[in-house]
């Protein structure tokens, strides 16, 4: 699939053709999964380098001279509902390991440095929750999924919901709250 | 939710997110009046709103701290690896080998012409790599680059990335756990137990140059291809906790981890030391023998874990197994050992590795553990328990005097019913001797510090100023003497026996007393190496007990039987079995067929049959009184022991080497439970058994048990001793035997100078000692040296063997080689025609 051809499905899908957000997302998800199998891995000093994967994806899938600025949201906000469900199965997979998998016998130290390793299952609280809220309010969920899993700016946001920057503000604030609200015990919030 | 309206509740809080904070309280009391669940809802949010700022406003930091999180468990992913290939260091990383919870391990590998080095690289996590961590690495390595131990992986070097990731080189090891290894192995107890001590003694290392480990687990210690002992990432915990970091279990729960090796400190957060170690350590030993874990982690929250460190008390790792067998390997001492070493307090586990390798080696070697009590005190405690009741302390002592004459050695076993007999018979003095302590001392009648030797000394001072009759005095002097024997003093119970016996022969006096005062100092000269005065005094005992026609007195045989050993040390064999018959046959009249004292006689055959070579016979004799001890006493006796040992020595002689060293092993056992762990009789039975360790090739072994012999003479009769001289010849032995030539003869030499001092020119042990030395010749291919000395332990064998005389045959045939060796075959010819004959 090259680049020309993924900017022409997504201006298909603004245009609201059949099958064109199906053909999408697929694509998308790949190529997400990619680039953050090489984040997981080539882990230790990117801390320092805070590389957005969604905008990544865009920036490699997308032909940005054919291209407008809607277009570029409504990709974003689908690269943001496959960011969050990579994300998901990984920690589903990391649990899944921690439970199922060989026990290696964990020790004082193992302990400490895994102290804080606890973002699988606060992801798997935060995705579970968010079903939840999209029963109550489904842009509400949306902003949650755009801001936080597609980090995506509250300009793409707006646009790719078609609303205006300050109610993307207080959805946010409102989800966060709700979420907050669920989950809260669960974990330590940072 | 229930009933609740989403749309109402995103209205009102809408219109209270309009509002200033302080006015939204009133507004949201206002607006849900007559709504509770409602008004509960929306404050529920409105506070969490709050309460959550900043919450997931970094979603890349989130992302990132999961991406950091599940990494650890990607090695399945086959994407490409973009450390590999790289360099850091002059290294270059070749592939990861590792995943722990600091972070990666890669091998790495440097070429200098063709030589390749492979390291292990181990990157550690960068959320530790904090300025101050960084700091605090750059210090340490330099320490910990400086531990050097064959049993412990060696940290090369450390640094930081381009990236700012530390890291640290290490050797290479590829090896397999501990706990992995023995299990493929099958390893046997013993095994196991060889290898944990290897660990023991690697950490010791660490702990002596002030490195702890803290996270000593089966995965950090590796036994590599050449079944060596290797551990990982010493010190290397140390090195990445943050400076006050409240790492603790206690913190946080719900997570799936568990610190199965942690010690109570460590879940506490308390001061770690060396003694952390020695607990993970325990637990390592643990699962090695039971190959279960000591504490049972499964399916139990964090909480109960931490509190099951804490609180649980333990299993005994016997209670862990089912095979009975195992089960037995493992109850007492493996038990005890264990559970020392994983005691809650810290301070109630071993105090440092080297206690801990001590124990597990006594244990190996059948020697009591210091984890347990120690039986003997305990047994002396009884003792005085049993006898002070109401007694004078005096009295007490007396008892004690009596008590440890009747426990005493082998070699004067012969005297100790009789000195019971003694005490009886004398009761007339010996309650003078009370009065004389009480009347003069009374201060003793209350304290209990006073030791037997003091109330002997100020005996010996008393009866300097005391006027009594001379037969009185004498008999006295005679009584504290042998007492003085008994408790391992003879050299000053001789001056008393000879005055008593100057006492008793200028007064003419020729009676019982006489001929046991002769006795008793014939055993002390006897003790004291002085074999020639001994058989004088002996002999003297035995004509005037004769000349009183007295043969039926139980002193008598005793006399006759305390010769026959002393005739035995001077190899006049033949003499020696004349006095046992007569003393046999006596014993016989008086005692009837069975009976302890019998025993004893039976055992003098033995041994004499033993020393004449005639071992199937001795054998027979020596199986014969064990029997009649055992059936004439109730639990450990020295006559059993003493049989035991001896059932050994011959059991070896004769090619039986598992009864043999099963015998010295009950022996030695027994031997504890009697006598303590300094006694001479521990000292023999370990030089024997130490030889069997020696031909079967197990140095260590034989070596600790002959240093012990050595340790424990050179206290009870001095390094002058013949006995010392039988032990260094062991000692040398193995030597000898492990190829340390050297050594083997300077310690034959020293033995052999003892033997000199102590025996005639002509004497059997004298050409032992030949022989010894020149098989070292031999081996060194000093042929000339080793025929002259070979020679001369023949001329001696040949006037006191029988030319069928095992030790004689032995001598010939290898004198015939080292003839034919040395191209002497006239020599060789005739020698071995002699062998025929």
């Amino acid at each position: 699939m090259k680049k020309k051809d993924v900017t022409q499905l997504l201006s298909e899908l603004k245009s609201g053709e059949n099958g064109a957000y199906d053909k999408l997302y697929p694509l998308i998800y790949e190529e997400l999964r990619q680039l953050a199998y090489g984040h997981m891995k080539y882990q230790p000093n990117h801390t320092l380098s805070k590389t957005e994967l969604v905008h990544e994806a865009y920036l490699k899938m997308i032909d940005q001279s054919r291209i407008e600025f809607s277009d570029k949201s409504h990709f974003l906000a689908i690269a943001s509902k496959c960011m969050r469900q990579i994300l998901i199965d990984h920690a589903r997979k990391k649990n899944a390991e921690k439970r199922g998998g060989k026990q290696k016998d964990l020790t004082y130290i193992d302990e400490i440095f895994s102290r804080k390793k606890q973002k699988a299952q606060e992801l798997i609280d935060i995705d579970a929750a968010l079903n939840e809220l999209e029963k109550l309010n489904e842009r509400l969920a949306k902003v949650v999924e755009m801001r936080f899993f597609g980090e995506m700016t509250i300009d793409d946001t707006a646009e790719a919901l078609g609303v205006s920057e300050s109610t993307v503000k207080r959805d946010w604030m409102k989800a966060r709250g709700w979420l907050y609200k669920e989950l809260k015990g669960r974990f330590e919030v940072e | 939710m229930g009933n609740l309206d989403w749309d109402q509740v995103e209205r009102i809080l809408d219109e209270a997110l309009d509002l200033p904070e302080e006015q939204r309280t009133s507004f949201v009391h206002e607006a849900c009046k007559h709504n509770p669940e409602l008004k509960e809802e929306v404050e529920l949010i409105l506070s969490s709103i709050k309460e959550s700022e900043g919450w997931l406003d970094d979603p890349t930091q989130f992302k990132q701290d999961f991406f950091d999180e599940i990494s650890e468990d990607l090695e399945h992913y086959s994407g490409n690896k973009p450390l590999i290939g790289k360099r850091i260091g002059s290294y270059e990383v070749k592939e990861k080998i590792g995943q722990g919870g600091m972070g990666a391990v890669y091998l790495a590998e440097r070429t200098e012409g063709d030589f390749k080095h492979q390291v292990a690289i181990k990157l550690i996590d960068s959320e530790k790599a904090t300025r101050e961590n960084l700091d605090r690495f750059k210090q340490e390595k330099r320490i910990l680059a400086s531990l050097n131990h064959p049993g412990i992986a060696q940290l090369f070097d450390g640094g930081v990335t381009e990236d700012n990731i530390p890291y640290i080189i290490m050797e290479y090891v590829n090896g397999i756990p501990i706990t992995d290894y023995c299990q493929q192995k099958a390893c046997p107890a013993s095994e196991k137990i060889e290898l944990f001590i290897q660990v023991l003694e690697a950490v010791r290392n660490a702990h002596e140059n002030l490195i702890i480990h803290s996270d000593l687990k089966p995965d950090n210690i590796l036994i590599n291809e050449d079944g060596n002992v290797k551990i990982l990432d010493f010190g290397i915990s140390k090195l990445l906790q943050n400076k006050g970091d409240s790492a603790s279990a206690s913190e946080y729960s719900g997570s799936a981890l568990t610190p199965r090796y942690a010690a109570p400190e460590q879940v506490q957060d308390l001061n770690i030391t060396t003694a952390t170690d020695i607990y993970a350590l325990g637990l390592v030993l643990y699962k090695l023998l039971t190959e279960v874990n000591a504490i049972d982690f499964e399916d139990r929250s964090k909480e109960t874990i931490r509190s099951a460190i804490l609180n649980d008390v333990i299993p005994a790792p016997s209670k862990k197994v089912i095979n009975p067998k195992q089960k037995r390997m493992l109850s007492g001492d493996l038990d005890a050992i264990i559970l020392k070493a994983i005691q809650k307090e810290p301070e109630e586990r071993y105090r440092s590795a080297n206690d801990f390798i001590s124990d597990l080696k006594k244990y190996l070697q059948d020697f009591p553990v210091s984890a347990r009590p120690d039986t003997l005190s305990y047994r002396g405690t009884k003792f005085l328990k049993r006898h002070k009741g109401g007694s004078s302390l005096a009295f007490a002592a007396l008892v004690i005097i009596v008590g440890l004459t009747f426990f005493y050695t082998r070699q004067i076993k012969e005297e100790r019913n009789q000195a019971q007999i003694e005490a009886e018979k004398s009761q007339e003095i010996t309650s003078f001797v009370i009065g004389l302590l009480e009347e003069n001392y009374p201060e003793n009648s209350q304290g209990d510090t006073v030791t037997v030797r003091q109330i002997l000394d100020k005996s010996v001072l008393e009866i300097e100023s005391i006027n009594k009759s001379p037969d009185i005095k004498a008999k006295m002097q005679q009584v504290i003497g042998h007492a003085y024997n008994s408790v391992g003093e003879p050299h000053k119970a001789k001056p008393l026996l000879t005055k008593a016996i100057g006492i008793l022969e200028s007064e003419h006096i020729q009676n019982t007393d006489l001929a046991h005062t002769y006795n008793v100092a014939g055993i002390i000269y006897r003790d004291l190496g002085k074999l020639d005065s001994s058989q004088t005094y002996l002999e003297k005992s035995v004509s005037t007990f004769r000349s009183l026609s007295r043969r039926q007195v139980p002193e008598y045989p005793k006399a006759l039987k305390n010769l026959a050993y002393v005739l035995r040390l001077r190899s006049d064999y033949e003499g020696a079995l004349k006095c046992l018959e007569e003393a046999l046959k006596i014993e016989q009249q008086i005692y009837g067929s069975d009976n302890i004292n019998i025993a004893e006689t039976i055992y003098i055959l033995a041994s004499v049959n033993r020393y004449m070579g005639n071992y199937e016979q001795a054998l027979k004799y020596q199986n014969q009184s064990l029997d009649m001890v055992q059936a004439n006493t109730d639990g450990p006796h020295p006559g059993i022991i003493a049989n035991l040992s001896n059932i050994a020595v011959l059991n070896n002689i004769l090619e039986n080497k598992e009864v043999a060293k099963s015998s010295y092993k009950k022996a030695l056992n027994m031997a504890h439970d009697l006598y303590g762990p300094t006694h001479p009789e521990i000292a023999t039975i370990s030089a024997n058994l130490s030889s069997i360790y020696t031909y079967e090739g197990k140095f260590d072994s034989a070596k600790m048990l002959s240093e012990r012999a050595l340790e424990v003479s050179k206290k009870s009769v001095g390094t002058d001793h013949p006995r010392y001289g039988n032990y260094l010849t062991n000692y040398a032995r193995m030597f000898f035997y492990k190829g340390d030539y050297r050594k083997a003869d300077s310690i034959y030499t020293k033995a052999f100078q003892i033997f000199q001092h102590h025996y005639s020119p002509g004497h059997p042990e004298i050409a032992s000692a030949l022989q010894n030395m020149a098989e070292v010749a031999i081996a060194e291919n000093e042929l000339e040296r080793a025929s002259d000395l070979l020679e001369r332990a023949l001329t001696i064998r040949r006037t006191n063997f029988e030319n069928k005389h095992p030790q004689l045959q032995d001598n010939i045939s290898v004198l015939v080689d080292v003839y034919r060796d040395l191209g002497m075959t006239h020599q060789a010819d005739s020698l071995s025609e002699f062998l025929l004959n």
